[in-house]
């Protein structure tokens, strides 16, 4: 298969292999989580995240236990579980602490991006028109300000 | 000094020796390998990750439906299973690598460092004659073989070691103790189950303790990623020593488990003698 290389492939296959972790490791700042950095342990940090609905009539109502009931499209009520759409290491409990692995940013574009995920996976959900996220973020023990967002439907 | 470094990596690149170490490695990567496929499975069994949140790096459209991760999956199981037969294991390591990639690529959720050494160690063993020795069925190939790919997987622990220790030493937190304070904190009740006792775990919890810890750690990576390639054999011995103490501690103090036993696999590649030392003997040799 061409694995046993001549003396100038190994040192061609050197500096790709090489050359590509360097490029890896230098903007490993440039993504959240710091993947592909050799970043171990970066932070001991949480997040908590709360999540609420903005209704037709613009009043926000907050979900809690995790769950919620909108008003389906026929009419009838469905009912929805954020722990059943979002699961750990993504922030899969809501109003409570949760691990952020790789940092308070990741986290936060974790709780993001799933926000955007679950807003697109409930199509039977005619009732919601946004969700509205406060999160507050213990950065290596210290509280820092909460980060607020909204993730239209 | 260029001309020296140059003609050390001539000489590591040139290198051959007995194989025999990268055979055992190449057999413990094939287990942690079939144990990767198993943690897959599981997680499978739980619920396919793409009927949940997940965050692809590759656009959605190659992100596999349930069906194709299936096979996927069969895939790895099949890969590890040859690399610990030693059977067609070079090109199986480096298939069991990129399937290690394209999971995390399809879903950043699914990002550990451990995943990502255990695909870069198997791409560089892939290129290694790993496949010598403890293959089933086949008897051992006599004789010394290019060891090349040997260095660079050592070459690869120093890099790693130099970047998770420069990364440390560059963020002030960590330097100053305070995510070692938090991860003490964190994992506290884990480690007093395995035995630590609680003054001592207090001791590491205070700002003096976590910051000794945190800098200690700092000190252990840099000194470790040099070190290992130091020319006296004495102080390579007393360093890989060191390098396993490292490893076990993180393993009792966290739930890091698969990490240490890639680290401490690569560790045995830094028992044999050095190139240098092995072509000083060659040349002394009576032809």
């Amino acid at each position: 298969m061409g694995l046993d290389l001549s003396k100038r492939g190994r040192t061609v296959f050197c500096a790709l292999f090489f050359g590509s972790e360097v490029v890896l490791v230098a903007t490993a700042g440039l993504r959240t989580d710091r993947s592909y950095g050799f970043r171990m342990f970066p932070e001991a940090s949480t997040i908590t995240l709360h999540v609420s609905r903005r209704l037709p009539d613009g009043s926000v109502v907050p979900i809690t236990g995790g769950t919620w009931t909108p008003r389906g499209c026929e009419g009838a009520p469905h009912a929805n579980v954020w722990g059943r759409m979002v699961r750990f290491p993504a922030p899969g409990k809501l109003d409570v602490p949760v691990g952020a692995p790789y940092g308070v940013d990741n986290e936060v574009q974790r709780a993001r991006d799933a926000l955007a995920w679950v807003a697109t996976h409930t199509p039977e959900d005619c009732e919601t028109r946004a969700f509205v996220a406060h999160v507050e973020p213990v950065r290596n023990g210290r509280p820092e300000a909460p980060i607020d967002f909204e993730v239209t439907r | 000094m260029i001309e020296r470094l140059l003609l050390t990596l001539r000489r590591l690149r040139d290198d051959e020796g007995d194989p025999t170490m990268l055979a055992v490695v190449r057999l413990g990567f094939g287990l942690l390998l079939l144990n990767e496929a198993r943690l897959a499975t599981d997680a499978l069994h739980s619920g396919f990750f793409g009927a949940h949140f997940h965050q692809p790096y590759l656009p959605e459209s190659l992100v596999p439906s349930e069906g194709l991760y299936e096979l996927v999956l069969a895939a790895q199981w099949i890969a590890a299973g040859l690399v610990v037969l030693g059977r067609f294991a070079r090109p199986a390591l480096l298939v069991a690598a990129s399937l290690l990639v394209y999971g995390m690529l399809c879903n950043r959720l699914e990002f550990h460092h451990y995943k990502h050494t255990m695909a870069a160690f198997a791409t560089l063993l892939a290129f290694s004659p790993c496949d010598r020795q403890l293959v089933l069925g086949r008897a051992a190939v006599p004789g010394p073989a290019p060891l090349w790919a040997q260095h660079a997987i050592k070459a690869q622990v120093s890099f790693m070691y130099l970047a998770s220790g420069g990364s440390k030493l560059f963020d002030p937190d960590w330097r100053g103790g305070l995510m070692m304070r938090g991860m003490v904190q964190s994992f506290a009740r884990l480690v007093h189950d395995r035995g630590v006792p609680q003054s001592l775990l207090d001791a590491m919890q205070t700002p003096l303790g976590a910051s000794v810890l945190a800098k200690g750690a700092i000190g252990t990576e840099l000194a470790l990623a040099v070190l290992l390639w130091w020319p006296h054999a004495t102080v390579r011995r007393v360093t890989i020593a060191v390098g396993i103490g490292f490893h076990l501690f993180i393993s009792l103090m966290t739930p890091v488990q698969l990490f240490t036993c890639e680290m401490l696999l690569v560790y045995l590649l830094f028992t044999g003698p050095r190139a240098s030392a092995r072509s000083d003997a060659a040349a002394a040799a009576p032809a």
